[in-house]
């Protein structure tokens, strides 16, 4: 994946966090606030929150190969981070942070950075199996074509 | 050293015929080059020199300054820069997938994803060599070009 592979699928991330939170607050605010009336501007809420959760996305990004290690620790760097800004954006949005709350908007966070990963994973499968498809008949196509010359020089002979 | 030059009748009766009173480094050469023309590479194993057909191999890998080529059958070193052999190689589905390694498409078993938008070709005898993130789209449109 390179640069522009790499910005493509933070674009995708960032619909599927979008779509990852709008599920999370209308299941979370059924619990918690089922009486609750969101004004208009609640609907900007999840774009906002998968804009700032997308950036932390890019401590991944590597102009070299990363190891298994190195991966990892990012990967662990990025889930600390997107959890700090969904807790820094809640309370710039005046919640109440009681422990309850925290560890339900934690529990959602983990939730959705593991779907997403699990989409991104997706894609990459999707792709992957595009390329085998194409491979296959390129396999094909070329065995046809060396049996085909075999047999020409066979009836030349 | 005289050099002679015989017509035959036909392509099947073409050949080189190196004459020498014992195997120089020189004739060595002429004798790798004089191979290497007929869609093969000269890998050494044990400092034994043996033809190479582009069909047989699997993948290249570049490990220091030395470049192998891996077939079914073993691993011969390839007196050859990794760089050159991506040129040459192109044309017969061979596509540089990593900074060490060129894989052989027709070789290629399947692909599947790895870690972080890598990927991973197990080639037809088991082995796996990893697609980086930076060949994977070269990787990609060789293989959907055909």
């Amino acid at each position: 994946m390179d640069r522009k592979d790499f910005l493509k699928h933070r674009l995708l991330d960032f619909f599927m966090i979008q779509t990852g939170i709008s599920v999370a607050v209308a299941l979370i605010g059924s619990v918690y606030a089922p009486d609750h009336a969101l004004p208009y501007g609640a609907f900007l809420m999840p774009s906002v929150y998968a804009f700032f959760c997308t950036l932390p996305t890019l401590v991944t990004y590597a102009s070299k190969e990363l190891s298994i290690k190195a991966l990892l620790l990012r990967k662990a760097l990025e889930l600390f981070l997107i959890a700090l800004v969904v807790l820094i954006l809640t309370y710039l949005g005046g919640a109440w942070l009681n422990l309850p709350t925290v560890l339900a908007i934690m529990s959602s966070v983990v939730v959705i950075y593991v779907l997403v990963g699990l989409g991104d994973y997706y894609i990459l499968k999707a792709n992957a199996r595009q390329m085998n498809e194409q491979l296959r008949q390129l396999q094909h196509h070329m065995q046809a074509e060396e049996e085909g010359q075999y047999k020409k020089k066979q009836r030349t002979e | 050293m005289r050099v002679t030059i015989r017509k035959v009748e036909s392509e099947d009766a073409e050949q080189v015929v190196l004459e020498c009173v014992r195997m120089n480094s020189e004739f060595a050469d002429i004798r790798n080059y004089c191979l290497s023309k007929d869609n093969a590479l000269i890998g050494y194993e044990e400092n034994r020199a043996k033809q190479l057909h582009y069909h047989e191999i699997l993948y290249l890998e570049a490990l220091e300054d030395r470049v192998f080529a891996y077939t079914q059958s073993g691993v011969y070193e390839i007196k050859r820069r990794l760089y050159e052999l991506e040129e040459l190689l192109r044309p017969y589905h061979f596509v540089r997938c990593s900074k060490a390694f060129i894989i052989h498409l027709l070789k290629v078993d399947s692909i599947y994803p790895a870690l972080n938008g890598r990927y991973c070709a197990r080639m037809v005898n088991g082995e796996d060599v990893m697609i980086s993130r930076k060949y994977a789209r070269t990787v990609k449109q060789r293989i959907m070009e055909g």
